[in-house]
Order: structure tokens, then C-alpha cells, then sequence
């Protein structure tokens, strides 16, 4: 067999390898499938599986760098094209799905780029498959043309690392999958290296030996992960997340940043508070919600949980305005000052406690019911647009499953009859941000004041604010030319308005479309409205608790009424509206305070709130139980732990490294220990001594080396051959001449070595 | 483990505690634990490695010739309750190649032992250092390593080829010529009686041969048996050429070496004076011990000689004695020892000269060189000095041993 056939029908790190890369990477695939980031995700695995193979296959051919790359970029793009084609595109031509796919990337980047990320998910999916893609490739090529399994490990961990982090979903199977193919990977290499080095020094091997090593490292590597996957169950603790608060304003707008970017992959299971209930987010084509329970709930009814409400409309999505975040502290009021959506009308609300506890992870999503009044929990609160109302609603910290956090608010119990003689005098703060219409259409409009019955041809008993939002959202609610559909159509025009389209061509959504609708009609009409975000009411399961499920995410449109805070219309179809008790006629407007003074106390006669409690409650980090004192307040150890646990690390690695050579050079006699440091940091340098050259020989080539610094070498060179065979003892001033010497080469050796190393680099990138 | 690895696990470690220590995820833990328990497990493996284990070696051959196979029996026990998957078990040597090491699985209180041998290629002093013993983890992060025992020196003797045919050029002593004027020397033995002719000298008749016969026998003498034979092994510089093995240094010590054992072994006593950077002498002698003296100094002299052949001869001159004869060994062409050389016979010293085409040898033979030859063989033929031509490739026992002799 001719060599070139034998050697890629043999490669040095064998077939194992690949079965073990394969096995890493299937294991990332899978949990990228599992995190659920996109809604069609068959792709991964082949795209990985491709690119594993043709990465292996370029890296054997030992072809020029500048040559299999762009081969390598080549197959990948039309890989990836043709396995996101497929999925994303209903066109069974190759070439009409790769035009299609073109369309929807530059709609997608076109929208992004005006008004945040757009709808469609086969972009994202385009992005995913070149990452793969590339990072199969790279660790394919790492492992069978450069020989380095470490960072091909690192890679492909790397990645999956990052996507563990990201979501909330059980992917700790793929972790340990992933481990044992990567140290298996590693003891295969670990061997040929061995094998290699005995192969260089003529160490011959007993047939027995590489089975026997496999065998013993097999064993290792079973045991290691036995016995960390045992501690991973029984001691995790988390003390340093104190630290990072103070880099909390950074991280949320870095959140904020991602949110804007990555707002349209449907998880829910993320880990950044934001995908599934970002400040910003886009309409999209589909709707997944899931039956996993994400809340149980201990409350007396079923409530509307919001977390995020919005007051931007961009004719694609929603966006909730940058504004100020606060931190507010368990316990302390949510809203310590005067803010237009606290509700002031007696009678019209009840204030009570629910109790939440997270079964699966919201990140730091924090959900209340009507308008918030304390918190049980550390929370951050985000106020849009810079006024005092509520935008976003977090936790301090990640809210743990398993803990949960109680919070108290005013629940409106506002009658028909009171909302209906509410004021139309509307605050400055909520007229600016609720009233806003930009991009609205004029059919939207009319259609909006026609179905309200807005106008001389209307009912004149009917045209308050109440009852015309009660017209439109039975409108969307009942009208039967419209539908409910977990899948949407999208316009193919990218700029046309996604409410017009809705209301008026394909008329089939989920709650998005119709809650925007609903939003976006009650403001032509003049009230101010506002997308909410959060859980629709759960399942009853005994009195006073609830359970809330992945199926119960919700999106509705909330209104504002003056002395009666928002009120939630619920316009979506196959939803039931939200019923309110009617009343006596019309009572009369409720004036605010007079004189702007305090409104009346939530609390009269010092009435506590009704506390719903869940049994074995426990709270979240930071947390307490409501009518319990509070936990004393841990001081902020800030940042300078981080700092100090990594200078530590670094000078205890220091130290250890000084020690050892130190110990190394206890016993040699003065000469031989500059010959040694010298020898030493020759051999980092890429300089090393072979046995067989005397002391001279290998100081004429370090010479040669380092031209400029002949005399120090010499020097050096010659106290150790006087030092090793004269007989006698060199004296205290040669001694120090020698230190001097060693003192003057190890800049220039540290800047050989910095030389030798990126020449080495990129002789061998090229 | 190289430094920068060790840098890059130091940070990745560090980043996952800080990581898993900030957020509390299992998975963070499970990798924080797993490198964690890999490092100390391996440092455990390692260091535990070489517990109970026993090695050593020795070497079967200390001394050889060019060409012959240094063994070495190898053994290793483990003492231990605990297989040991692998160890590793080499010396470090200056030997032009190595002998080979070995990687070998020892069982719970079991032994193995081997036989390592190699072809010694070229001549020389090398050291073999102790024997080492290395294992380590299976990941290759950390390993332990054991020295065993104290460096040994190899002593490699130049290649020796037979000479079925030499023979000793006789030294012109009395009693096997009839000479005209009076001689003092006398051989040492008699090889035979003969008429007495005129110019023998009066203490030569043997005068029981005489009255058996009725006239004067006198003793004949046997100077082949009784001479001495001196090698002078010219080492100059620029003498010699070539590089490596079939550099004409190797051929020269190759054929003093043979020369000397082929003379040692009928008896003969052999001195030897090298002309390197000293000027090595030993004293004519018989025997074994002379013999590995012989072979042990040319095994380590190279040609880095600075006197001229002249300046030695004249040197070693005085040191002969009647009935010696002196083998040279040399690659120069300078005709001015011809002379030297050429009064020896008058002081009863016989000559024979191994001329090496120094040009061969480099691979320069041309035209002018090999009239350089020409004329130093014209040189020594005038003056009836004995002298064979050795060049490059050729068979050294048949060059200076076959049957075919360049006569004077």
C-alpha cells in the first residue's frame, strides 16, 4: 500500500478519535435541541456530523492551510444552506430555498437594523449552523492535522458551556456525555503522545502496554466522573453572587443589549431574563408554550402575573422604554413616591400577599398581580421612559427552583359602573407614553372607532373609555372572522404593519397579535394602553393554590384608567374576558389628591394585606417570609473578592513555580546553578541540549542565538566547565560575575522564546 | 506538564470556581469537581507509581569492538500489592546509538527482566548514565521518575581485522648476513649453525658444530623471531581526512590496531606511539595486558595531532633499538621523513610504511594528488623502505595482510 493511502487510512490520533469528537459533538447537538432556542432545530446534528467529516478528511490531506479552509468554508456554506433550507423553507428546489433563505436573512437584517430583531427564525437558524459548523470544523482539524486534543476539547466545551448557561433546561446528561468522550478523547491522545516520544527515544513497548494504560485510564476517567457527579449532588453553594452586584447596572444593560438582539428565540427556558419576556421583543410566526409547570401560585383567585409591559409599538413588536432601574430592598415599598398607577379610588381594590413559587427556572422574572406594592425579595424595578411606572419587574438575584418569593399588591376590584365614570384626564407621564399611535393606519383607525361605536351614529350611553375598550376587545374576542392559531402567517412585505395585516388580512394569531390590536386600537380611541406580559391565570388545583404552566405565557393588553390603576382587557380569542361586577350606573369620577398631597393609604385603619401562603415555602436568596422580620443584610464584599481570590490563585501558582525551582537547584554547586537557570530557559525558548553535546557545543549555538550576548554565555559556559571538572571551588567573586550574566540573558531569553513561539505559529498556520 | 499549559489550566480552573462559586449551577460544580479530583487523582497515580519498585541492570560486554553488540540485562520488580500499568525504563548514554529502552507492565509482586542490546558503530569512551525509571498517570499530567544506580563506561575498540598473511619486515641484524666489520649486537636466539665465511664475527663460531664437522660453523640468528615491533600512528591534522566513519583516521587506527594484535598474538612485543594532541607512548611489551592497553588508547585518540611526522620520528627515534622494526602509519605526503626513516637500517631498525591516499579518503582524488602518492611510494621504494597503499574501501586484510606484498 503506498504511504500516502497508508498514512490517511492510518492517521497518527486513529478512527477512535473521531468516534469520540462525534460523540462530543452529538452531545452538544442535542442539548442545543433540548434548550429549544429555535423552533426547527433537526439541523444541528448533521450540520455537525458534515463538518466533523470534512474537517477530518481536509485535515489528513495535508493540503496548505490557504487551501483547505476555503474548501472547508465552501462545503459548510452549502451545507448549512441546503439543512436550514430544508427545515425553514417549504420549497422542495435547493435553489428556490437558498433564494428564499436570502430573502428572509436580508428582511431580517433590514428590521433589525430599524427597529430591532425581526420575526423570522431562519436567520438565526443560518447563524447556528455556521457556528456548528465552524467549530466542528476547527476541532476536527485541531485534532488530526496540528495533534491538539486540548483545544479541540476546549472548543466544543466552550460552546456547550455557554449553552448550559444560557437555559434553564435539564442538559446536566449532556455535561457528562460530553466529559467522558472529551477524557477518553484526551487518554487516546495522551497515549499517542507517549508512544510517539518512546517511538523519538528508542524506548520499545511491550505489546501489553497500550491496552494496560487504556484499561487503568478508562477506570480513572470513570471513577473521576463517578465521583464528581456524587459531589455535584450534595455540595453546591453559591457565596460569591453578592459579589457581582455591583456590576448589576452593567450586566442588565448588557442584558438589555441581548434582549434587543436575541428577543425573538422562543425559549422560555432561557437563563437571560428576557427571551420569552424581554424589554423588547418581536411578534413571531409561532407560539410553543409547553405543559411544564413553571409557577405555583398561593392565591385567593387566578391572577394575570405580569412581569414586563411594553409602551413602544415598532409595527413589529413591542419595546418596553429604557428608563431608570432601581433597586429596591425585601421588604421596602416598590414605590416609595408618588407614581400616576397607583390606584387612589376607595373600594375599588383589595390588597393581598400571593405567594410564588418557581418549580422551573424564570431567571429573574418577578410576576405580580395588579399594581405592586412590596416585594418580599430583593427586586430591581425598571420605569419606562423615565417616569415612575412600572416597565419591568426582576428579582435581585436568579430565582432558584425550588424558592420562591411572596409579593403584595393592589388588586383592582373596580366595578363597571367606576370605570366607566373614571376621569379622561389623564396624567402627562401616562399620556406621553400610553397615547403614542406612530405607525398605526388610518383603516386601523376607523375600524377601531367603528366597532367601538365611537361617534354621533353610536350609543351615547357607551361612550366612555370603559365601554369602548369593552367593545373592541369583544370585538377581537368574539368576531368570528377572526381565529385563534399557535402559527401565524406573516406578511411578505417586511415594512407592512403587523396589526393592519392582522386585522385586516390574515385575522389568525395567539395572543400577540391580539392583545396588539387591542393596544393599538384602544389608543387611536384616545385611552392609553400598554402590552403586559407574564402568565395568564393557572389551573385551580385546591383552594388557594394555582398552578401555572408553560401553555398559561400570556400577552394581553392592559388600560389606564385615573383612580383605578390598569385594568386588564383581554382580547384574545379562545381566552375568556375578564368579567367584572357591573355596578350602579355610572358612578362619578374619582378626583387624585388634592393639592398633589399623598393619596389615601393603601392600608386603612392599618389593615393587613390577606397573606397567601403555598406550604413548604421557601424563600428566594435575599428573601423572607412576609410578616416575618427580615433577615440581617450581609455586607457587600464588592468586587475585591473576585479580585483577591485571582490574585491569590496567581501567586500561589507563583509560588509553587519558585519553590519547585527553587528546591531544583538546592543542592548544585554556584556555576551549576546559572547553567541550570540558563539551560532551562534555553530549553523554553524552543533551545534545548541534546545529550550528546558538551557544555561548549551548547553554548556556541546559544551563542549563535543570541549574538549580542556572547560574553554572558561564555561565561556562564565557563564557570560550569571549571565548576564540573578542575576540582575546584570557584570563588566568591566569579560567583557573582556569573549571577550578573545570568541577570543580563533572561530578558533577551523570555524575548527568544516570544520569538521562536510565533515563528513556530505561524509556520505553522501557513 | 509545559508551562503553558499548566497556565491554561490554572485559568480555566480558576474561571470555573469563580463561575460555579458565583451562580451555583450543577454543571459548573460537576466540571469545577471533575478537574479537581483529575489533578489529584493523577498527582495520586503518579506519585504512587513507582512505590515498591525495584530495578537495575547490568551490562554483559563493558568492552567491544567496532561492530560488536553491547547487551544489557535489564530487571524490574514490583514489591507492590499494585500492577503497574506502565513503566518506562532507559539509560541516558553518549553512545552513538542508544541502547534501547524499554516500556513494560509489571504485575502485583511480579518481575520481568530483558536483554537490550545494541551495534556499536563506532569506536571510543562512551558513558552509560543510571538507569532511569519513569511512570506517571495515564492522562500524561503528571509523572515520577526514579534513578538507579551509577553511570557505567563503554569502552568501544577499534574495528581489528585479520592478517592471515602479515609479516614483520625484518630488522637487518648480524648473524643472518655475513657482515665485514665487527658487530656487537646479538639476537637473542639461534635458529641455526652454518660454515664459518669470512667477515662473521669470532664470538659467533659455534665450536661443537665446528669439531662435529671439522671446520668453523657459526651461530645464524633469528631476527624476525626477536624484533620488537613499534607502531608509529601518525595523528597530525593535516594528515588525515574524510569525516565519520570511513574517515582515514578510523582506517589508520583500524590498521594499527590490527597490526598490533596480529604481532601480539605470534609473540612479539608491540610498542606504540600515537602523535595526537600529546604524544602517546607505551614500551614495547608482550601479552593481553599490553594488548587491551594498545586497543584501549586507540580508541580514544583522534586526529588533532600538531606535529609533523618528521619532528615525531625524530622524537621516537632514539627510543628504538637494534632489531626493531618500525610500522608507520600515516596519510602524509611530505617526503621529509623519507630521509628519517631511511637511516634506520643502518642502526639495525627495520621500516615499514602504511601509506593511506589521504585524497580517497576525502573524496578529492584527482591527478595531482595522485602524484603526490606516486611520488612518496617512488620516494620510499629508493630508498628500500617496505610500504603498502591503503585507500578508501579497501579490505584492510588483504591490503596489508593478503598475499600480495609491495616489496622494497
Amino acid at each position: 500500500m503506498p504511504e500516502w493511502l497508508s498514512h490517511r487510512l492510518h492517521p497518527r490520533e486513529g478512527w477512535l478519535s473521531l468516534l469520540l469528537l462525534a460523540i462530543m459533538l452529538v452531545a452538544l447537538g442535542w442539548s442545543v435541541q433540548r434548550a429549544g432556542w429555535l423552533d426547527r432545530l433537526d439541523f444541528v446534528i448533521p450540520v455537525a456530523g458534515w463538518a466533523l467529516l470534512v474537517g477530518t478528511l481536509l485535515a489528513l490531506t495535508e493540503w496548505t492551510i490557504l487551501l483547505a479552509l476555503p474548501i472547508g468554508a465552501a462545503c459548510g456554506a452549502w451545507v448549512v444552506l441546503a439543512s436550514v433550507g430544508s427545515e425553514y423553507v417549504a420549497l422542495a428546489n435547493p435553489g428556490g430555498q437558498i433564494v428564499a433563505l436570502r430573502e428572509q436573512a436580508v428582511s431580517w437584517l433590514l428590521i433589525l437594523l430599524e427597529r430591532g430583531t425581526g420575526p423570522q427564525q431562519a436567520p438565526w437558524a443560518l447563524v447556528l449552523g455556521m457556528v456548528l459548523w465552524a467549530s466542528a470544523f476547527v476541532a476536527a482539524f485541531a485534532v488530526y492535522r496540528h495533534h491538539r486534543v486540548l483545544d479541540a476539547i476546549l472548543l466544543i466545551g466552550a460552546l456547550l458551556v455557554i449553552n448550559l448557561s444560557a437555559t434553564f433546561a435539564d442538559l446536566f446528561g449532556y455535561m457528562v456525555l460530553f466529559s467522558l468522550a472529551a477524557l477518553l478523547l484526551w487518554l487516546r491522545a495522551a497515549l499517542v503522545s507517549r508512544q510517539e516520544a518512546w517511538s523519538l527515544r528508542r524506548v520499545n513497548q511491550n505489546a501489553d502496554v497500550p491496552g494496560s494504560i487504556m484499561r487503568s485510564g478508562v477506570g480513572f476517567i470513570l471513577g473521576a466522573i463517578a465521583l464528581s457527579w456524587t459531589m455535584t449532588s450534595v455540595a453546591i453553594a453559591a457565596p460569591l453572587t453578592g459579589v457581582w452586584n455591583s456590576i448589576d447596572p452593567l450586566w442588565s444593560d448588557l442584558r438589555g443589549d441581548l434582549d434587543a438582539l436575541f428577543g425573538n428565540l422562543g425559549t422560555t427556558q432561557t437563563r437571560f431574563p428576557g427571551s420569552g419576556f424581554a424589554s423588547r421583543f418581536t411578534i413571531s410566526e409561532s407560539f410553543t408554550g409547553g405543559d411544564q409547570l413553571i409557577l405555583r401560585v398561593g392565591a385567593q383567585r387566578g391572577y394575570y402575573l405580569r412581569t414586563v409591559t411594553y409602551d413602544q409599538y415598532t409595527g413589529h413588536g413591542w419595546v418596553s422604554s429604557d428608563g431608570i432601574q432601581r433597586r429596591v430592598a425585601a421588604g421596602d415599598p416598590i414605590f416609595p413616591g408618588p407614581t400616576p398607577e397607583r390606584p387612589y379610588a376607595p373600594d375599588a381594590f383589595e390588597v393581598e400577599t400571593i405567594t410564588v413559587s418557581v418549580m422551573e427556572g424564570v431567571g429573574r422574572s418577578l410576576f405580580t398581580h395588579g399594581y405592586p406594592i412590596e416585594a418580599f425579595v430583593p427586586v430591581l424595578v425598571s420605569e419606562s421612559g423615565g417616569v415612575p411606572v412600572l416597565g419591568q419587574l426582576e428579582a435581585a438575584s436568579v430565582i432558584d427552583v425550588g424558592t420562591g418569593y411572596q409579593i403584595t399588591a393592589a388588586v383592582s376590584r373596580a366595578t363597571e359602573a367606576q370605570l366607566a365614570g373614571a376621569s379622561i384626564v389623564y396624567p402627562a407621564e401616562i399620556s406621553a407614553l400610553y397615547l403614542d399611535t406612530t405607525g398605526i393606519t388610518q383603516r386601523t383607525i376607523r375600524l377601531a372607532q367603528s366597532v367601538s361605536g365611537l361617534g354621533p351614529s353610536g350609543d351615547p350611553e357607551r361612550q366612555d373609555p370603559y365601554h369602548l375598550a369593552k367593545s373592541l376587545a369583544a370585538y377581537l374576542n368574539r368576531d368570528p372572522a377572526f381565529r385563534y392559531a399557535n402559527n401565524a402567517t406573516l406578511p411578505d412585505d417586511p415594512e407592512r404593519d403587523l396589526v393592519d395585516f392582522f386585522l385586516f388580512d390574515s385575522r389568525a394569531g395567539f395572543c400577540e397579535y391580539f392583545a396588539s390590536a387591542m393596544v393599538m386600537m384602544a389608543r387611536s380611541l384616545g385611552i392609553p394602553a400598554r402590552m403586559a406580559v407574564g402568565y395568564a391565570p393557572g389551573e385551580r388545583i385546591e383552594a388557594g393554590v394555582y398552578e401555572v404552566r408553560g401553555s398559561n405565557s400570556h400577552a394581553w393588553a392592559e388600560l389606564y384608567f385615573p383612580a383605578y390603576g390598569w385594568q386588564v382587557f383581554e382580547a384574545t380569542k379562545s381566552i375568556p374576558p375578564v368579567v367584572r361586577a357591573p355596578g350602579v350606573g355610572v358612578a362619578p369620577p374619582v378626583n387624585p389628591p388634592a393639592g398633589g398631597g399623598d393619596p389615601p393609604d393603601l392600608f386603612p385603619g392599618g389593615v393587613e394585606p390577606i397573606i397567601s401562603s403555598l406550604p413548604s415555602y421557601e424563600p428566594a436568596t435575599g428573601g423572607f417570609i412576609a410578616g416575618e422580620e427580615p433577615p440581617p443584610v450581609a455586607p457587600s464584599q464588592g468586587n475585591g473578592v473576585l479580585v483577591l481570590v485571582g490574585v491569590l490563585a496567581l501567586i500561589a501558582f507563583g509560588a509553587w513555580r519558585w519553590i519547585r525551582a527553587r528546591r531544583s537547584f538546592r543542592f548544585l554547586a554556584p556555576a551549576d546553578v546559572q547553567w541550570q537557570r540558563l539551560a532551562l530557559a534555553a530549553n523554553r525558548a524552543g533551545v534545548s541540549r541534546s545529550s550528546s553535546e558538551t557544555i561548549y557545543e551548547y553554548a556556541g549555538w546559544l551563542e549563535e542565538q543570541l549574538p549580542a550576548h556572547r560574553v554572558d554565555i561564555r561565561a556562564i559556559a565557563d564557570g560550569k566547565v571549571l565548576q564540573s571538572y578542575s576540582g575546584r571551588w570557584i570563588g566568591a567573586e566569579a560567583v557573582r560575575l556569573l549571577e550578573h550574566a545570568w541577570r543580563r540573558l533572561q530578558l533577551p531569553l523570555v524575548w527568544l522564546a516570544v520569538r521562536r513561539q510565533a515563528r513556530a505559529l505561524l509556520r505553522e498556520r501557513i | 506538564m509545559g508551562l503553558s499549559r499548566q497556565l491554561r489550566l490554572t485559568f480555566v480552573v480558576t474561571a470555573l470556581a469563580v463561575a460555579a462559586f458565583s451562580t451555583g449551577l450543577n454543571f459548573l460544580f460537576f466540571l469545577l469537581y471533575l478537574v479537581g479530583v483529575l489533578l489529584v487523582g493523577a498527582w495520586w497515580y503518579a506519585s504512587r507509581g513507582l512505590r515498591g519498585m525495584r530495578a537495575g541492570y547490568h551490562v554483559l560486554n563493558a568492552r567491544a569492538q567496532v561492530g560488536d553488540l553491547l547487551q544489557a540485562v535489564y530487571r524490574i520488580d514490583n514489591d507492590s500489592g499494585w500492577s503497574k500499568p506502565w513503566v518506562e525504563v532507559w539509560n541516558d548514554s553518549t553512545l552513538p546509538a542508544p541502547l534501547p529502552g524499554r516500556a513494560i507492565g509489571v504485575v502485583p509482586r511480579g518481575s520481568r527482566q530483558w536483554l537490550a542490546s545494541v551495534t556499536l558503530p563506532r569506536r571510543g569512551s562512551f558513558r552509560l548514565g543510571p538507569l532511569r525509571v519513569r511512570t506517571g498517570d495515564p492522562l500524561g499530567l503528571f509523572s515520577s521518575e526514579m534513578t538507579v544506580g551509577q553511570p557505567t563506561w563503554v569502552v568501544v575498540f577499534p574495528q581489528v581485522h585479520p592478517l592471515p598473511y602479515w609479516q614483520l619486515p625484518s630488522a637487518p641484524v648480524d648473524g643472518s648476513l655475513p657482515a665485514r666489520r665487527r658487530v656487537e649486537a646479538m639476537a637473542p636466539l639461534v635458529r641455526s649453525v652454518r660454515p664459518y665465511a669470512h667477515g662473521d664475527a669470532i664470538n659467533r663460531i659455534h665450536w661443537l658444530s665446528s669439531l662435529r664437522h671439522g671446520e668453523l660453523h657459526v651461530k645464524e640468528f633469528d631476527p624476525e623471531q626477536a624484533a620488537d615491533l613499534w607502531i608509529l600512528l601518525d595523528l597530525e591534522r593535516g594528515a588525515h581526512a574524510g569525516s565519520g566513519d570511513g574517515a582515514s583516521v578510523e582506517a589508520a587506527v583500524s590498521v594499527a590496531a590490527s597490526i598490533a594484535v596480529a604481532t601480539l598474538a605470534r609473540n612479539r612485543a608491540v610498542g606504540l606511539t600515537v602523535s595526537a594532541r600529546r604524544l602517546h607512548t607505551l614500551t614495547p611489551d608482550r601479552g593481553t595486558r599490553v594488548e587491551q592497553k594498545i586497543l584501549h588508547l586507540l580508541a580514544n585518540v583522534q586526529a588533532d595531532g600538531a606535529a609533523s611526522l618528521a619532528e615525531v620520528l625524530s622524537e621516537v627515534a632514539p627510543q628504538l633499538r637494534r632489531g626493531m622494526t618500525l610500522c608507520l602509519i600515516t596519510g602524509s605526503t611530505q617526503r621529509d621523513w623519507v630521509r628519517a626513516l631511511a637511516s634506520l637500517p643502518r642502526r639495525g631498525v627495520g621500516s615499514l610504511v602504511v601509506q593511506l591516499d589521504r585524497a580517497s579518503y576525502a573524496g578529492t582524488a584527482d591527478g595531482e594528488t595522485q602524484s603526490e602518492v606516486g611520488a612518496m611510494r617512488h620516494a620510499l621504494a629508493e630508498y628500500g623502505i617496505p610500504h603498502h597503499l591503503l585507500r578508501a574501501g579497501d579490505d584492510i586484510s588483504q591490503a596489508i595482510g593478503g598475499r600480495e606484498r609491495i616489496r622494497a
